[in-house]
């Protein structure tokens, strides 16, 4: 930037005039509203009494008037002022927010639910793809929901999230279908800064909420869990044990190789260990099994966290030093 | 996936309702073939202590390991019968059932629940 | 626990508090449903996954069912209670109370079981030469589950002096306790899996704070968080047994090969550890020049066992604007680093005391694949086309720039014409910096009164996605192992590896469509549909692709006014192509 345009723009009495201009400006936003125009919510429930007893009994029924913005509490805080529209009796004098503001009114429930969980809101990816505060939530006529949700918090989702929904009944499957959580559990719905998930910085933080036992941070790291848990695992269900993506070992050998022992032809019968090495070391003893041409291909490449059972993670090191530690054996 | 609710209301008193959830489940793999490391000679003894031993780069069948096959069923018969405004009597069956048609470590898991319930709900 | 306790007790006397003090109020009402009754369970087979997440202990002995779902209050209050009993192990507790003039408070307690597998390990056997493989089953009849129970209490004050001001406390306590398998073997003798029950008795405990409030134009919102997570059971404990030589159970100097052998030492062990976090936020409604926010995070979790820490800094600025009535504009930019301390593994020498093929020092130190910088841009513009009809359009750019793209590691490579050389290759060497695009477009339509739909198409580029470098596929050396004789170094260490392998894509494309349809008034249709297609052509060994269609259709239609049907249909199918290098045999 020219340093004269600069020096002008920002020296100390014009940053004064910015700050005036700015106020201007944020000012401009409000209507100008007289309270004589406003009636209260007795004369509005007078005519609209099907309402009455209903929202008395709602978080916005029960409000004090301090939690009101702007001139009026109860109706008129969402409808604007009623007097033009009880004189009239004329829907067309009185506010419609879902029907007249953008995005179903939604711009009109952020002048008070500004902060808290609502704070991301405008850059949530419920907000970029035009879901609404009603997409979610009935306002009226909804007096046993404190959050005012229109139904289950699944049956709000799954009406938009149906392959979702269809995931849940795999064979493995997070306890949503069987209420034990809920889709809040790991989502934030109104938005956060870092994911389309709740409690986390990341989409690991969200799962490491319940499953604290794999947050480490570890000595012996396996590094796609330090990546992301969706890696390995599909979250909402899967046809594998443990969510996992496929089952192992194949979810395993896309990112390494098996053992070379695999590639070993088995013996045929029973075997047990010799009886010289019992005799040298007498905790070998009474170890016996069944072999067949391909039971060390079954051994290897059937499931491997059977030997790497701290797949998640450990502190231990693993027994062989050439292996130097990592093998998440223990 | 199949899913199928049926809700009759059979009188002012009597409602039916039908829940049931079928899903049919696979996981498989294709068979490995063609393996051999290049420049390795699957003839080659594999091991100085035992001559005899060599290679086996047959892979073609690990698939048949872990893979997997349920289909599931799950269904609730159930009723409610009004005795009054406030209150109603039910009852219902819940059925749960799990074939496992392809084995893997943990055995077969085959297996069936069945629930039978009732009571009295109240309404205030 | 005795603070957990506490805040029960406090839940249930202010729960009674209510509903006695103001049954009496004037304008109070009460309302909901109270069921009473009893169910009855039986299985036949397996129990286990059928049941996954039923009390299983429960089953085949009548239990008491209790519900209740009561909503009341009074011109200043309200108060819910919700109750669902199902059986000792597995109910659900709620209580909530809004006062008009400063106070609301929520708590919630729940538990289930989920029933865990029992992993057999008969395909844990087999002798090939000298090799042989072991398995036992300590505890073979063993019933493995884990008993989740949760509580949560929050109670909010709000601060009239201020706009949408409230202070909030809360903790959450959760508990995870049952007996898991614990399996690890012993190697570099005859392989030998030996399994265990586990018992388990973790518990997370989370305090929290959080204040908010707006002045003006300007919101304002600050949570703390501090998170404590042990396990107060006892480290499961195994026996080495001696190291042999796995072919002819020789002891030979293989205990040098391993870092322990003939020794009893803990497996299995969960890291107790904490977590604090900050994080402020700050938004400015400019009116119609739009709103602009702002946050800061930073977190800290250490691992109690080893005093490891990780440090999370993150901060993001976002701006949202209504260019015109029709138009709606989002940019949103987000950095943040995670730093984990090194941690330097001091291992034994490898054949210590055999100056000519061994007396190796394998001592590494430990860069975590956690560390990384991650920036992250996306733009957001959507866009009114005509009536009932949206247009969106969505950019994202993320650069993630790691040290170490997999745990740092060592690859010893080998030089065939002198088997004593060796050269490490850490995993820090190879390229780490990961390049995402993407780009989303989505179109939303009604279909006049009657319906609506809406279609996505997702496409992601990806310059070196998350991969395991140099994971696969050995360089071949000729004849083997003969050429290096009985000592040769290359039976114990990792041959050099040149294959990436990962089941990341490098292109991704997907779609999802979703449509509903009044067919008549007693009639309605949902339709959706999703297709992906990743691929990755990138690697140096193989292509790796990942195709996913998923289908589905719901039909709701009441054919009279006493009989209504839902009824679905879904159809998923992933499939996916990924290389598997056969190792070439060393050992």
């Amino acid at each position: 930037m020219d340093r004269r345009i600069f020096n002008w723009a920002f020296s100390d009495n014009r940053l004064l005039l910015w700050g005036l201009a700015l106020c201007l400006i944020l000012s401009t936003g409000a209507a100008a509203q007289s309270p004589a125009d406003f009636v209260g919510t007795e004369t509005c429930l007078d005519c609209h009494d099907d309402m009455a007893a209903d929202f008395s009994r709602t978080v916005h029924g029960q409000l004090g008037d301090y939690q009101y913005p702007g001139l009026a509490n109860g109706c008129e805080a969402c409808h604007g002022p009623g007097a033009k529209h009880v004189d009239s009796e004329d829907p067309e004098d009185i506010l419609n927010p879902t029907a007249e503001m953008g995005n179903d009114g939604t711009d009109l429930c952020l002048d008070c639910h500004r902060t808290g969980h609502t704070l991301n809101w405008e850059m949530s990816t419920h907000a970029e793809s035009d879901v609404s505060c009603l997409s979610c939530h009935k306002l009226h006529d909804n007096s046993s929901s404190r959050a005012l949700l229109a139904g289950t918090e699944e049956d709000v989702c799954f009406t938009c999230h149906m392959d979702t929904q269809s995931k849940f009944q795999l064979p493995s499957h997070h306890p949503v279908r069987e209420g034990f959580m809920t889709c809040s559990s790991c989502h934030d719905t109104h938005g956060n800064q870092f994911q389309e998930i709740a409690d986390g910085e990341t989409s690991r933080d969200a799962c490491l909420v319940c499953h604290q036992q794999h947050a480490g941070p570890f000595v012996f790291e396996h590094s796609p869990v330090m990546e992301d848990c969706t890696i390995c695992h599909d979250v909402h269900g899967s046809v594998a044990n443990n969510l996992l993506r496929q089952n192992e070992p194949f979810i395993c050998l896309q990112c390494h190789q098996p053992h070379f022992h695999s590639i070993l032809t088995g013996a045929e019968g029973d075997y047990s260990t010799p009886p010289g090495v019992v005799a040298q070391d007498p905790n070998y003893d009474g170890l016996s099994g069944t072999s067949h041409a391909d039971s060390m291909k079954r051994v290897m490449l059937t499931k491997c966290t059977q030997c790497h059972q701290s797949i998640h993670g450990s502190d231990l090191p693993s027994q062989s030093i050439s292996g130097q530690g990592r093998a998440l054996n223990r | 996936m199949f899913f199928l609710n049926v809700n009759l209301t059979a009188t002012d008193k009597l409602n039916f309702f039908l829940e049931g959830v079928y899903s049919m489940s696979t996981g498989s793999f294709s068979s490995f073939t063609g393996l051999t490391p290049e420049g390795i000679d699957p003839s080659f003894p594999i091991s100085p202590d035992n001559p005899s031993s060599v290679a086996d780069y047959d892979f073609s069948s690990i698939n048949e390991y872990s893979d997997l096959d349920y289909s599931q069923l799950e269904g609730t018969l159930g009723l409610n019968y009004k005795l009054d405004k406030r209150a109603t009597v039910y009852g219902s069956v819940n059925l749960m059932d799990l074939q496992d048609d392809q084995i893997y470590v943990y055995g077969d898991l085959s297996g069936m629940l069945v629930t039978y319930a009732a009571g009295m709900t109240v309404g205030f | 626990m005795r603070t957990r306790n506490l805040l029960m007790c406090s839940a249930v006397l202010l729960m009674c508090w209510t509903g006695i003090g103001f049954a009496d109020e004037e304008g109070a009402f009460v309302e909901g449903t109270a069921s009473v009754g009893a169910h009855y369970s039986d299985f036949s087979d397996n129990p286990q996954r059928v049941g996954e997440f039923v009390n299983l202990d429960a089953t085949r002995d009548l239990q008491a069912d209790m519900y209740l779902n009561l909503f009341g209050g009074t011109e200043n209050t309200l108060y819910n209670i919700n109750l669902d009993y199902r059986d000792i192990a597995t109910k659900k507790f709620e209580f909530g109370v809004d006062t008009k003039s400063l106070l609301s408070a929520d708590f919630r307690y729940g538990s289930f079981v989920h029933n865990l597998d029992h992993d057999n390990l008969t395909n844990m056997q087999g002798k090939a030469g000298g090799k042989q493989v072991y398995n036992t089953d300590h505890d073979p009849m063993g019933r493995y589950f884990m008993e989740y129970e949760q509580f949560q209490g929050d109670i909010k004050v709000d601060m009239p002096f201020l706009a949408d001001g409230q202070v909030t406390l809360g903790m959450a306590d959760q508990r995870r306790s049952g007996y898991k398998q614990a399996m690890t073997i012993d190697h570099c003798a005859f392989c030998h899996v030996e399994s265990n029950a586990q018992r388990v008795d973790q518990q997370t405990r989370i305090w929290k704070a959080d204040v908010k409030g707006s002045v003006g134009p300007v919101s304002l919102n600050y949570d703390f968080a501090k998170t404590d997570f042990v396990d107060r059971a006892n480290t499961p404990e195994h026996y080495w047994k001696s190291a042999r030589h796995p072919v002819n159970g020789n002891p030979m100097d293989f205990p040098t090969r391993q870092q322990f052998s003939d020794v009893t030492l803990p497996y299995g062990q969960t890291a107790d550890n904490d977590k604090i976090s900050h994080n402020a936020g700050i938004k400015a409604d400019l009116q119609r020049l739009g709103t602009l926010k702002g946050s800061y995070t930073y977190t800290n979790r250490q691992n109690y066992q080893t005093g490891i820490e990780g440090n999370f800094t993150a901060g993001a600025l976002g701006y949202a604007v209504k260019l015109s009535p029709k138009m709606r504009l989002t940019g949103k930019f987000l950095a943040y680093e995670t730093k984990v301390d090194d941690a330097f593994i001091d291992l034994n020498n490898f054949r210590a005391g055999d100056p000519v093929a061994g007396n190796l020092d394998f001592d590494w130190n430990r860069i975590s694949s956690a560390n990384r910088k991650v920036y992250q841009g996306d733009l957001n513009l959507g866009w009114k086309v005509g009536k009932g009809k949206h247009l969106k359009a969505n950019w994202r750019y993320q650069i993630i720039d790691r040290p170490a793209m997999a745990q740092s590691q060592t690859t010893y490579i080998f030089d065939e014409g002198n088997p004593g050389a060796r050269e490490e290759v850490a995993s820090t060497a190879f390229e780490n910096k990961t390049t995402i695009n993407r780009i989303k477009l989505r179109f939303d339509s009604r279909l006049g009164l009657k319906g609506n739909y809406n279609l996505t198409y997702t496409f992601t580029d990806v310059d070196m996605p998350y991969m395991n470098p140099t994971a696969m596929c050995e360089t071949s050396l000729d004849g083997v192992d003969s050429a290096h004789g009985p000592d040769g170094r290359m039976y114990y260490f990792q041959r050099q590896r040149f294959g990436n392998g990962t089941n990341q894509a490098t292109q991704a494309h997907k779609v999802t469509g979703r449509g509903s349809y009044q067919l008549s008034a007693r009639t309605s249709i949902n339709a959706f549909i999703t297709w992906a297609q990743d691929k990755n052509d990138e690697m140096n060994i193989y292509e790796y692709s990942r195709d996913l269609l998923t289908p589905g259709l719901n039909l709701w239609t009441a054919p009279s006014d006493n009989l209504l049907f839902t009824l679905g249909w879904t159809y998923s199918k992933v499939e996916s192509n990924a290389n598997m290098c056969v190792p070439i045999f060393d050992g």
